[in-house]
């Protein structure tokens, strides 16, 4: 029987729980095979043609949990051909599906990880500290800013990923390769230096409680720009936190009298 | 509080569950990114009566955390739990007895709390681990036709990872809040300073992870320019600092729109 959208539907709604019962021994392979599950069972109506195809798919699998509907419909439409007798066979399916979720994983994670986040997050701080600068009665558009930011994109890749994958089918992977990752990650950094140029330059009236003159402000952002060589030298941030920890209060024995902060 | 008053407190109870769907949401289901730092110092601010806040502490946290990312087989510091810990402990002991200012107090917390986000994250490594007999479990049962197995498998282990979130953070809320406030209400005034000026430390360090995550030498120039029109906008002509970051929207729409990458 061939699949309906019903069938691809309910697979790609399962796929939000692709990480349940992520493991170090075959990482996604559960969830992964729970989500393939309503697919396997409009293909396969016979018991156990349906319990080996649903073997086949607890094999190792990892990938971006958001890209793993794209691999889930392009497995589905293979798994199709191979159940229909239409030519492809279960192994093109464990092909097609590691074939595929090495580039997916490392496309999400430089894309969603590394760079869609940080940016969401950019432009909720900012919205949180201007706020609390105008007394903080919109700061919680700062959060729904950043969900916002972050999910549309995400939801929107999840929610067509599947049918793409179906449509797509073979002819994925040259689709796929058109996507160039450096290209987006660069606008992302281009978009993201203006967000902090702003932050930067609207912190300047964000006042600290005890802030006293302009010394203080002067030894934050000398610390600030070291901060940022070390980070840059992957120095950890916990090291540098426990550096700066220990320097201000052995300030504090030295200075009593702070250059900034009121004890 | 004695602490057994403080394990069953209703807000520690309520933030303990929050931490055990938020844990649940991090890795296992969804990932909407409603347990990054920002929303759950929201959230955990709502349920303790202050979400400004709990909002500025997340913001500070997002900040920290935003380098760590969930990579492969990688598991990051529970930073869900960590600002939990932090915005509780900050919230519940400002204006305690014999405590020291909030912003001391709320460093002291934000510090004590990653070595605790850090142990934390341990668990899930142990979680995983156990996931590996749910999954022979259930690639047993597929193997003999009960494809029921793998329904049960992924309800399993979501309800274990609520159970595992929940009792951190009663752990951590019942239990280490109120050691840690005994510890900082303890503490010499020359620490209590010192804690006091991480403040703003924590903020500078905060905006050079940002800073690093996306920084390009080649857009430079683009960082500086927004830096100063923004600056010009602001502290000249008083634009609203809310009208400001519209405005810091659509530029950042127009710089990602309009950035071409040239050759290296």
């Amino acid at each position: 029987m061939a699949l309906r959208n019903r069938d691809l539907f309910k697979a790609g709604m399962r796929t939000f729980l692709l990480q349940a019962v992520w493991n170090f021994e075959r990482m996604q392979n559960v969830g992964w095979a729970w989500s393939m599950l309503p697919v396997l069972r409009r293909l396969y109506p016979a018991r156990e043609d349906l319990a080996r195809a649903a073997k086949r798919h607890m094999e190792y699998f990892n990938t971006h949990p958001y890209l793993a509907g794209i691999i889930l419909g392009c497995a589905a439409r293979v798994e199709e051909r191979a159940a229909l007798g239409q030519g492809a066979t279960a192994a093109e399916v464990t092909a097609v599906k590691m074939g595929m979720m090495g580039p997916l994983a490392a496309l999400g994670d430089s894309f969603f990880w590394a760079t869609l986040r940080p940016l969401a997050a950019l432009l909720g701080v900012l919205m949180v500290f201007f706020a609390q600068s105008e007394g903080g009665s919109w700061a919680p558009w700062g959060v729904a800013a950043f969900l916002l930011a972050f999910n549309l994109p995400h939801l929107l890749v999840q929610a067509l990923g599947v049918s793409f994958g179906y449509s797509a089918g073979d002819a994925i992977v040259p689709l796929l390769r058109r996507v160039e990752v450096p290209v987006l990650v660069h606008r992302m950094q281009a978009a993201g230096l203006v967000l902090l140029g702003v932050l930067l330059a609207g912190l300047q009236g964000f006042h600290p409680p005890h802030e006293e003159g302009a010394a203080g402000g002067l030894v934050v952002a000398a610390f600030g720009l070291l901060a940022f060589l070390l980070v840059r030298r992957k120095v950890r941030i916990s090291h540098i936190l426990w550096g700066a920890l220990f320097c201000s209060i052995l300030a504090s024995y030295i200075h009593p009298s702070p250059f900034w902060g009121q004890p | 509080m004695p602490l057994a008053l403080s394990l069953l407190d209703p807000v520690t109870l309520k933030v303990a569950l929050l931490c055990g769907l938020l844990g649940m949401e991090s890795s296992a289901a969804l990932q909407l990114m409603l347990s990054r730092p920002l929303v759950v110092g929201w959230m955990v601010g709502l349920v303790c009566g202050d979400a400004r806040t709990g909002l500025v502490i997340g913001s500070l946290l997002e900040m920290l955390y935003g380098g760590m990312l969930p990579v492969g087989a990688y598991i990051p510091p529970d930073y869900h739990l960590a600002t939990a810990i932090t915005v509780a402990g900050a919230l519940r002991l400002q204006g305690a007895p014999g405590m020291p200012a909030s912003d001391a107090v709320m460093v002291f917390m934000l510090l004590c709390s990653i070595p605790l986000a850090q142990a934390a994250s341990r668990t899930e490594g142990w979680a995983r681990r156990a996931n590996v007999g749910l999954c022979h479990w259930a690639d047993q049962g597929v193997s003999q036709g009960r494809l029921r197995g793998l329904r049960f498998s992924v309800g399993l282990a979501l309800a274990l990872e609520l159970l595992r979130g929940t009792l951190l953070g009663l752990l951590g809320i019942g239990v280490m809040v109120p050691l840690l406030g005994r510890v900082v209400a303890s503490l010499p005034p020359q620490i209590i300073s010192g804690l006091s000026r991480m403040t703003w430390l924590l903020l500078a360090l905060g905006l050079a992870v940002m800073a690093d995550m996306f920084w390009n030498r080649r857009l430079v120039t683009l960082l500086a320019s927004s830096f100063a029109i923004a600056w010009l906008l602001i502290h000249l002509l008083h634009v609203p600092l809310a009208a400001m970051a519209a405005l810091a929207l659509a530029g950042s729409l127009a710089a990602a729109l309009l950035a071409k990458p040239s050759a290296p």
